[in-house]
């Protein structure tokens, strides 16, 4: 069930990242090529894997032998990728968007009603009515 | 729900911490800055989730390494900032911030964290790209903002972001690695379904995930978002709706989603409103709401606490043959974490045949709501009183009642249970008095299996009202200790006509704790179909209640039949429930006359010497007048004994 929600936000996400990765050089190599690589790639020389990387592969692969080779952390095993909710100008956040105002007003204006915030409409979407913000990206309009 | 919000910021020298907290506060970029800023506190109604909100800043020049780890230990999240336009302070990130933050796994959960790439203003292309991977590998890393102190872009965000991650924490809910539910939460929520599926048809109809929505958020689902509702969770699970009703599964997975898409106030707006600590844990709040008792009041149900227990009876009954069976009460039983009852049930109130019925279902409800009324509230938390009621708390279903000198005092009562406690030495047969309240007679073969039980509780008619009384058993010997609580209604002093010994220990009793008339007292002579045994010298049982002014010692026997012997219980609710004080003014209003002379409200007290009055088959001969006059002046009748 679980494996089913992330399939219905993954197939969203693919979207995106599908018109990320678009030169058919930097398509990502198979699994059990990468690994090979990162085996073989692991016992160079750094200089001698950057200038292999330099001259041969380009883009993604490139990368991935640089990144072979460096002791960087992998990450945990379950190739986790995080899934945002969210990304505005600046913001990438597993939260939703807010639904109204979020700016804190710390300074006090010398207008008498200007820090009196209206309260948030009664009817504003709250609980499971929240599905009807969710429609466009269900995509079941 | 935390109360407020500590938000510490972190990160390395000159990324601009103390110039973000000096932007927010005073809503323009300051020139010059301190190397640290003062620990500033947000009050809460500035602040878009209206909790105030402490902002403490850092600086590896002022501080010590010690410093660092208690601001560390004492934030709710941690704000790690950095450059992003100096790489150098993004691979700080994970290199330095966030293992000193959580590097310590013996700390507990993970503190939530949020990535915050100031001076946006001097690279438009961000730093994202750099930052995903980082997110990546920490699941704590909730949000990056990228903003500008300069500029006064997305600072608000910044810490609104870092807000929602105390107040609607992801850990408890959500395994984003595993992607599903953590198993607690799961749990709750499936507690939270069984409690809303009124029916107990395993699925939410549209009317209860209406009422559901209802209790939890205030407003009605929109007739859109139901379809969208069901559509979506037909869509993506097998079985997730059934006969156009949502199941426990597509309950589930419709709180998974919404986590998943960054709405956790949802799911957590439902935990809350069920009760539920950020630690998905019912809270002490919940369960222990404040209720004032105060010494000398009892506490009741009230109609509304019996109607709410009532429908939850009605609920789980489903072969609606008005009794619990074991499988029945079972499944009441799910909702809490341990059963309520114990196996001292059958022997405390009336069942049949192994099964519960309504009567005895409420006896036993009334009686945990007098005996322990904290274990009471306990109990209707675990059954959703509050949501499905929709009160603040369960103390809305309790009825504390007026202290009982001011009963006393008035000549009259408000309450509807009575607490008698059959007082004798080992042996005298109170158990058996107990037992005889439920009906079960010596050697009955109906009688139920179970461990024996202190209490019983039954209903009584009072004068045509029906009262409930609880008998508990007492050791004599207990109550003659320093710190015995002889407080009742009513004191059922119990001995053996057969062994004259057992009286001098009531007497005791009698002397120690009921002297001083605050409390209706009735001596009861067991086993009163043995023959008496040999006097003692001294006073005889008849000739101490007479000096006393108490009325003669009543003749009880477990053998025979059950009908004769349910007078005596309808006697001492009727004691109970209009306390006779001998010497004082009689309800009727007149004083009192001397015992053996007739009232002059027409009935006749006391008793004359050597009378002894079994309540068993003479127990309608000695009724005073009934009618009018019998309300009007019941104690005196109470304690009235045939005429002679």
């Amino acid at each position: 069930m679980a494996f089913l929600a992330s399939k219905e936000l993954d197939g969203v996400e693919e979207q995106h990242s599908s018109q990320v990765t678009c030169s058919p050089s930097s398509f990502p190599l198979p699994q059990a090529q990468t690994r090979l690589l990162g085996a073989v790639t692991r016992f160079w020389p750094l200089g001698l894997v950057l200038a292999n990387a330099a001259a041969g592969a380009c883009g993604f692969r490139r990368k991935l032998v640089v990144f072979a080779c460096l002791p960087l952390p992998v990450g945990s095993p379950s190739s986790y990728t995080v899934q945002t909710a969210q990304e505005q100008a600046g913001v990438t956040s597993i939260r939703a968007l807010p639904q109204g105002s979020i700016k804190f007003h710390c300074r006090k204006s010398p207008l008498r009603y200007a820090d009196i915030c209206p309260e948030p409409s009664p009817n504003s979407v709250t609980g499971f009515n929240q599905i009807l913000l969710e429609r466009h990206r269900l995509g079941h309009v | 729900m935390k109360r407020d919000v500590r938000i510490l910021l972190l990160g390395e020298a000159q990324v601009g911490k103390t110039s973000l907290i000096l932007s927010l506060v005073g809503e323009e970029f300051p020139e010059e800055v301190p190397p640290r800023a003062e620990e500033i506190t947000i009050p809460a109604d500035v602040t878009p989730e209206k909790v105030p909100t402490h902002i403490v800043d850092y600086s590896e020049a002022e501080q010590t390494v010690e410093e660092l780890e208690d601001e560390i230990h004492k934030a709710n999240v941690v704000c790690v900032v950095y450059d992003v336009s100096e790489e150098a302070t993004i691979e700080k990130i994970r290199t330095k911030w966030i293992p000193l933050v959580n590097g310590d796994t013996k700390r507990g959960p993970r503190v939530p964290i949020i990535l915050v790439g100031n001076k946006s203003d001097l690279r438009p292309g961000g730093s994202m790209e750099a930052v995903l991977p980082i997110m990546s590998q920490f699941p704590e890393i909730e949000t990056c903002v990228e903003c500008s102190a300069k500029n006064l872009k997305n600072i608000s965000e910044l810490f609104y972001y870092a807000q929602k991650a105390v107040l609607h924490p992801t850990a408890p809910l959500y395994d984003p690695e595993a992607k599903q539910l953590m198993p607690e939460c799961a749990q709750a929520l499936t507690r939270i379904f069984r409690l809303s599926d009124q029916d107990m048809d395993q699925v939410l109809s549209d009317q209860e995930l209406n009422a559901f929505q209802m209790s939890c958020f205030g407003h009605p689902l929109a007739p859109q978002a139901l379809e969208d509702v069901k559509m979506v969770v037909s869509k993506n699970v097998a079985g997730g709706v059934r006969d156009d009703r949502l199941t426990l599964d597509g309950f589930l997975f419709l709180n998974t989603l919404f986590i998943q898409r960054g709405r956790h106030e949802t799911t957590w707006t439902i935990l809350r409103r069920f009760g539920y600590g950020d630690s998905l844990e019912l809270t002490a709040n919940y369960l222990c709401p404040p209720l004032r008792v105060p010494p000398g009041c009892s506490t009741e149900l009230n109609h509304r606490g019996y109607q709410f227990v009532q429908r939850m009876f009605e609920k789980h009954d489903q072969d609606r043959d008005g009794a619990l069976s074991p499988a029945e009460l079972q499944s009441l039983f799910t909702v809490f974490p341990a059963a309520p009852w114990g196996p001292q049930l059958p022997r405390t109130v009336r069942t049949e045949a192994g099964r519960l019925p309504l009567h005895g279902y409420l006896c036993q409800w009334t009686l945990v709501t007098y005996l322990d009324v904290q274990h009471c509230l306990e109990h209707l938390g675990y059954l959703g009183f509050p949501t499905l009621c929709e009160q603040d708390s369960q103390a809305h279903a309790i009825t504390v009642t007026r202290e009982k000198r001011l009963d006393q005092e008035k000549g009259q009562t408000q309450r509807n249970v009575f607490l008698c406690k059959v007082v004798g030495a080992r042996g005298v047969g109170k158990s058996s008095f107990l037992q005889a309240f439920l009906g079960h007679g010596l050697g009955d073969a109906g009688e139920p299996a179970g461990e024996s039980s202190a209490y019983t509780i039954d209903t009584v008619q009072v004068n045509g009202q029906e009262k409930y009384l609880i008998l508990c058993e007492v050791g004599a010997d207990s109550l003659l200790t320093a710190s015995a609580d002889a407080t009742c209604d009513i004191a059922c002093l119990m001995f053996d006509s057969s062994h004259p010994r057992s009286f001098s220990l009531c007497a005791s009793v009698y002397k120690r704790h009921y002297m001083d008339r605050q409390t209706p007292c009735l001596f009861v002579s067991s086993k009163a179909d043995l023959p008496e045994g040999v006097l003692l010298p001294g006073l005889s049982p008849t000739e101490f209640c007479r000096r006393h002014r108490l009325p003669a010692p009543a003749l009880f026997s477990c053998a025979g039949p059950a009908e004769p012997r349910a007078a005596i219980f309808t006697r001492l609710a009727t004691m109970a429930a209009f306390p006779w004080v001998p010497g004082s003014k009689s309800l009727c209003g007149r004083p009192l006359p001397v015992p053996g002379e007739w009232h002059s409200c027409g009935v006749r007290t006391g008793v004359s010497q050597g009378c002894r009055v079994g309540l068993g088959a003479r127990a309608d001969a000695q009724a005073g007048p009934s009618g009018p006059g019998l309300t009007a002046c019941p104690l005196v009748w109470g304690s009235c004994h045939a005429g002679h």
